[in-house]
């Protein structure tokens, strides 16, 4: 297949707008993307410092490389990254090797923190006590990066979710009927609420598969496997549903996230979100209950 | 027609009917929404054409968490 712009061979043909691209104009168009939901969003603006929430894997890898790309030469606005180490042996050690890579091949700073520096506990303590390895460590590792990058004074917080993610999150929020969690989704940031630095997603239009091809072919090497904690979860069957779904009837994600944003304001509307922001009586850090999630999760899993 | 099929880094010689890779994807039960796909080390659209002795190799896409 050749390029519908200049007629080199293609590296992609997207089913869903009906026409194959070539590495140059595939890369060019994916930035281009990003762009348009920066602005459309107004997800960054002068005086922004971004802190990227860095995995070392693929949509992580690309969020940082775009914003080096795209406003690291700008004096009004700083980009930083921030990685956490959960202690995962033989995973998340070799995910924040890629991580500092590509930091150092951008030069970006990158601020590491860890769950035992945090917590004195690593994964791969919790887990021996509690086979529920996710909730743990989902629920520990918002708690630092937000107060991480707060602490560093970040205006924004950059993570790699991209289209794919956030069509399964709007399914599995519908399956769970969890209404206050549906509506903190949507492109725009959740206006900042005290102690909570605003969350944008600058991939959320970017299909997974070009994620990751955009990787590939422009050299930003990322971390790829699989956490050994890892649970068949609610996200991978509806991942694997959503999947075929575009395959038989390409364009499915793009339409259903359009379709998700056209409602979501009638629903901010209409339900208020019952999750007010309060601090957490033990630690101070924001919470939705008297003792946050973490405090109470770290009391179950006391020595 | 014989081809090379590449999958989690192994290599082996397979025989197959497949005209298109999205063929070959389809005879494997792959969906085409989660893989890249390689033809003789150069990503392609899972559209292509396939001939005797081509090497496909077939990249999964994990979700990184
Ligand atoms: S799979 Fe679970 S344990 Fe592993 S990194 Fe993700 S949330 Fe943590
Ligand atoms: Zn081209
Ligand atoms: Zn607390």
């Amino acid at each position: 297949m050749k390029c519908y712009s200049c007629g080199n061979s293609a590296v992609i043909y997207r089913k869903y707008e009906g026409r194959a691209w070539c590495k140059n104009h595939f890369s060019k168009q994916l930035e281009s993307k990003v762009k348009v939901t920066i602005r459309k969003n107004n997800l960054i603006e002068k005086g922004d410092k971004i802190c990227v929430a860095l995995s070392g894997g693929k949509d992580s890898c690309l969020v940082l490389y775009l914003m080096d790309k795209f406003f690291g030469k700008r004096p009004d606005i700083e980009v930083l990254a921030l990685s956490i180490d959960e202690g995962i042996k033989g995973y998340r050690d070799e995910s924040i090797k890629k991580a500092r890579e590509l930091c150092k091949k951008i030069g970006i700073p990158l601020h590491l923190h860890s769950f035992e520096g945090e917590f004195g506990k690593t994964m791969d303590n919790i887990v021996k006590k509690d086979a529920r390895a996710c909730t743990y460590c989902g629920v520990f590792r918002r708690f630092v990066i937000n107060k991480k990058a707060r602490e560093l004074g970040a205006t924004k917080l950059a993570t790699g979710h991209n289209l794919d993610d956030e069509i399964q999150s709007v399914f599995i929020n519908n399956l769970k009927g969890d209404i206050n969690r549906l509506m903190r989704l949507g492109p725009r940031p959740i206006v900042t609420k005290k102690k909570f630095v605003t969350r944008i997603k600058p991939l959320r239009d970017v299909p997974e598969r070009e994620t990751a091809l955009y990787d590939m072919i422009n050299g930003i090497d990322y971390h790829d496997s699989r956490c050994p904690n890892a649970e068949d979860s609610i996200r991978f069957d509806v991942r694997k549903f959503i999947n075929v779904m575009e395959e038989k009837y390409p364009g499915t994600k793009h339409i259903a996230i359009k379709h998700f944003d056209t409602i979501l304001p009638a629903l901010r509307k209409h339900f208020s979100d019952t999750g007010k922001v309060k601090e957490c009586s033990n630690c101070g850090e924001p919470t939705s209950r008297n003792l946050c999630k973490v405090c109470e999760l770290l009391d179950n899993i006391k020595y | 027609m014989q081809i090379t099929l590449k999958l989690d880094g192994k290599a082996k010689k397979i025989k197959s009917k497949a005209k298109t890779i999205e063929e070959l994807l389809k005879e494997r039960g792959v969906c085409t929404e989660s893989v890249l796909v390689r033809k003789n080390s150069k990503f392609v659209p899972a559209e292509d054409k396939i001939k005797e002795k081509d090497e496909i190799e077939i990249i999964k896409i994990t979700s990184s968490g």
